[in-house]
């Protein structure tokens, strides 16, 4: 692998200065966290676009991973939050 | 002020730290703040609303840039706070029109972030990634044997050797993928069994390119601190031909905020 995540080979270093991958972090932001109900403006009616926006940002994600690449299935389905 | 700003949540703490928030900037370049009702805290900060508002945010988190940049944000403080003491992450945008309606919050929810602080105190949350290349696990190579002659040089039998091989390809195949899915399964109780609670994520994209890996487990558990390095080499250490396993974290416990009885 080379794109700078922690592998079986490099395991034992802890959380370098690196920036961390982000689809890691939004699995847990988008899909974590406490959800808190109340005078809250977004975070119940937000899960739709939530959804959204995470199947658009993996998509840049990885349209800059590999620019090209024909046998991409692209987002699937289960990959939902 | 109520006009111009609304409050973005990054976490629930007891107690804070003196000193940890000082010169902490969050998603708006706002000072971080704490307010706590009935020794329960949460970490906010007060945003502009034309930016963080429901309208403007539904916007520009549909903006992948705005949404990393959001998403890194909000996780530098939470990150921070997490690391100090025990904390639980607010789900992204999570934002409320006053400072009235957390404090409302705190009230009505206090024993139960209160327990769940307790819970999450000294533990962490670990990613466990396992990539899979099921032609490699099934361990035949089969995937390579299945070599179509171009010219069809034995006319008669082409077909029939076409069909032969690609059916033996497609049980070497599915094989593969059992293969996966049961060692997923059995890393996945492992590593569990190591843990104080784990959840699965949705399995993310095929890694493009390079390899014909899978993503076969997406895991997030949560760890004792003291026992982090214990766990890490455990979930190294179950990789082998063909799957190869990813660490990530430590995390604040995002993926265990729901707390103990979820």
């Amino acid at each position: 692998m080379t794109d700078g995540t922690m592998t079986s080979a490099s395991t034992a270093e802890r959380m370098p200065q690196r920036q961390i991958a982000l689809v890691d972090l939004l699995d847990r932001v988008l899909a974590g966290g406490v959800v808190i109900a109340g005078d809250v403006t977004l975070s119940i009616a937000g899960v739709d676009l939530v959804q959204i926006s995470l199947r658009t940002i993996i998509m840049s994600v990885r349209a800059g991973m590999s620019p090209a690449d024909p046998s991409d299935p692209g987002i699937q389905e289960g990959d939902e939050v | 002020m109520a006009e111009e700003h609304v409050i973005w949540v990054y976490a629930i703490i007891s107690v804070l730290e003196p000193g940890l928030l000082d010169g902490l900037t969050g998603i708006g370049g706002e000072q971080v703040r704490v307010v706590t009702e009935h020794d329960v805290g949460a970490v906010i900060g007060s945003v502009d609303a034309r930016m963080f508002g429901e309208e403007a945010l539904q916007q520009s988190l549909a903006q992948p840039g705005e949404l990393e940049a959001v998403a890194r944000a909000h996780h530098h403080i939470v990150e921070t706070v997490a690391a100090a003491q025990a904390a639980i992450p607010a789900r992204l945008a999570t934002v409320y029109r006053d400072e009235t309606g957390v404090r409302d919050l705190l009230a009505e929810r206090g024993d139960e972030f209160a327990g769940t602080l307790r819970w999450l105190s000294s533990r962490l949350e670990l990613g466990v990634k396992v990539w899979a290349d099921p032609s490699l696990l099934a361990g035949e190579g089969t995937a390579e044997q299945v070599d179509i002659t171009p010219d069809g040089g034995a006319a008669a039998g082409a077909g029939t050797l076409y069909l032969r091989q690609r059916r033996a390809h497609l049980t070497a195949r599915e094989a593969g993928h059992q293969h996966a899915t049961r060692l997923s399964d059995e890393i996945h109780a492992m590593l569990a069994g190591l843990a104080v609670s784990a959840c699965l994520h949705a399995a993310q994209d095929p890694r493009s390119g390079d390899d014909h890996s899978q993503m076969v487990l997406n895991g997030a558990y949560l760890v004792d601190s003291a026992r982090a390095e214990e766990f890490s080499a455990a979930a190294v250490a179950s990789g082998q031909e063909g799957a190869r396993v990813e660490v990530t974290g430590p995390w604040p416990p995002y993926s265990f905020a729901d707390g103990p009885d979820r």
